[in-house]
């Protein structure tokens, strides 16, 4: 038949097969129907590209929860003062007038992947041809011993932004003078990898601005995290004397927090702590748990397409699918939602279905016009998604790379909120 | 045998060798990642440039001497070293056909 190159798809001998199955909703005037379940960087990106590029030829619904969707990139920004927190708030608005996509604010609850149908908390059920789970991540709260879903409000973790996050900004403006601030970041993989540092820089800033004599301690279960170099530098160079790091060969391991008398016992010493957060273990959000996706905390998929590797019919994005190289990030979780509609346009409308492109880029602010970022390329391996080229920032930069990489980010922050959103 | 290829065709599944040129669909495909940075619709800011309406010169020139390091940017030299010519080619082609925001 035809001939193949890199541009198209080169499994585009499966495209066909599933276009073929794709045929009556074509012959027969049916719409395919696909269903979202996830309003955040992966769910809406892969709803407004499905929406958009197929001109109306997909019924597409989106599950969200939230009227409002709180982006946890960049709610460090706001933790540190860089942001009002009702600049990280995005509406669904533009994704129903703009798109005619059908917005349903709605918990799903469970997934038959044989009737191909989705039970929401409502009681209604929605039928799919395809369906993306983009459900973000839920927290493996007695990963950390002592730690629960009742201890979260004196320790808050913070980590899918929202009410947690102000919380935090409250309880850090709140110390003694002199205080300490103790973090316990997540043991890998788990949402956002520099993410946790620059929450600490960002308290650091707090800090040296209000209540300079405070300290804080990081009681970290890994021996080494995203950028160490960076932020060893700027937390020398800002907050001299401010930030004490301990990682596992130090403390020896976390045994026990106590938010009542907030202390967290490790191997080595009980440390005190006006202030803290607990960043516990990170897992898929419960619908993937939930729909026989997932094996252990994660779902794997198939890199070329993102389709689950247990139901074809179900894409998993973002934070909760096994994207191997690819860390877990709003960008990537983007990049991911673009290949995946892409591929479900295709089964379901003929469409051309092109090679699949991943890439991520993460931004950091140390502090202030002081900005620092990873990233890289990505292509689809046959079993993993691999890196192929990386960059980083470079330790001793002069300060105006650093403020260009912050207005940097602060472009991009406009930029892929737009392309959720808009 | 020739209503399925008929429908093949209609559906785009030849997209064959001969639509290369100013391959346009392919080009917006492309774009999508661009965007996620370059925003759409929006002006240049400090450090971003807005690419829409350029002409398909400047786009495949700038792409190329970014490819060739001879420009800074790291983020857009990573992603300029995964672009073939070909690539670089529909890229331009398609924001050649957006309205210009500046």
């Amino acid at each position: 038949m035809t001939k193949l190159s890199r541009r198209s798809f080169t499994t585009l001998l499966g495209g066909v097969t599933a276009s073929s199955l794709a045929l009556p909703y074509v012959a027969f005037g049916a719409k395919p129907k696909v269903v979202v379940i996830g309003g955040g960087a992966g769910g809406a990106t892969a709803a407004r590209y499905l929406a958009k590029d197929s001109k109306g030829e997909i019924d597409v619904t989106l599950v969200e929860p939230n009227k409002r969707y709180y982006t946890c990139f960049f709610s460090n920004l706001y933790l540190g003062g860089f942001r009002d927190y009702a600049s990280t708030g995005h509406g669904y608005d533009r994704l129903v007038t703009e798109h005619g996509i059908n917005v349903v604010h709605d918990w799903a609850n469970s997934v038959d992947g044989n009737a191909k149908t989705v039970a929401l908390s409502s009681g209604a059920t929605l039928s799919y041809d395809k369906l993306v789970l983009s459900p973000g991540i839920d927290m493996k709260y007695d990963s950390v011993p002592g730690y629960s879903v009742e201890a979260q409000s004196r320790a808050p973790h913070g980590w899918k932004s929202g009410t947690q996050v102000q919380l935090i900004k409250a309880q850090v403006e709140a110390m003694r003078e002199g205080g300490t601030f103790v973090m316990v970041p997540p043991p890998n993989p788990y949402r956002c990898p520099p993410g946790p540092y620059e929450r600490i820089s960002m308290i650091a800033h707090i800090l040296k601005e209000k209540n300079p004599s405070a300290t804080i301690v990081v009681l970290d279960p890994k021996p080494k995290f995203s950028k160490q170099g960076l932020f060893s530098e700027g937390w020398e160079t800002h907050y001299p004397g401010m930030v004490e790091w301990l990682g596992p060969d130090t403390h020896g391991g976390i045994l026990n927090v106590d938010t009542d008398n907030m202390t967290v016992e490790t191997d080595f010493d009980t440390f005190e702590a006006d202030a803290m957060s607990i960043i516990p273990a990170q897992k898929a959000g419960a619908i993937a748990m939930n729909s026989g996706v997932t094996d252990g905390d994660w779902a794997p998929i198939v890199p070329v397409s993102m389709q689950s590797k247990a139901d074809e019919n179900i894409y998993v994005l973002g934070d909760a699918s096994v994207a191997s190289a690819m860390p877990k990030s709003g960008f990537s979780a983007n990049s991911q939602a673009k290949v995946a509609a892409n591929h479900i346009r295709g089964a379901l409308t003929g469409s051309r279905v092109f090679e699949p492109r991943f890439v991520n880029t993460c931004w950091s602010l140390i502090a202030p016009n002081d900005g620092v970022k990873v990233g890289a390329r990505y292509k689809a391996g046959e079993e993993k998604i691999e890196s192929t080229e990386t960059f980083i920032s470079k330790t001793g930069e002069s300060a105006e790379l650093r403020k260009e990489t912050y207005e940097e980010s602060e472009s991009w922050y406009s930029a892929i909120t737009t392309d959720l959103f808009s | 045998m020739k209503n399925w290829a008929f429908l093949l065709a209609l559906m785009g599944i030849f997209s064959a060798e001969n639509v290369y040129a100013d391959d346009v669909e392919y080009g917006e495909y492309l774009s999508s990642e661009c965007v996620t940075c370059h925003q759409a619709g929006a002006t240049s800011s400090e450090q971003i440039p807005s690419i829409e309406g350029w002409d398909k010169a400047s786009f495949v020139a700038v792409m190329k001497s970014i490819r060739a390091k001879e420009q800074e940017s790291k983020v857009m030299q990573t992603i300029a070293a995964s672009l073939d010519d070909e690539q670089i080619d529909a890229l331009a082609a398609y924001f050649a056909t957006l309205k210009s925001n500046e």
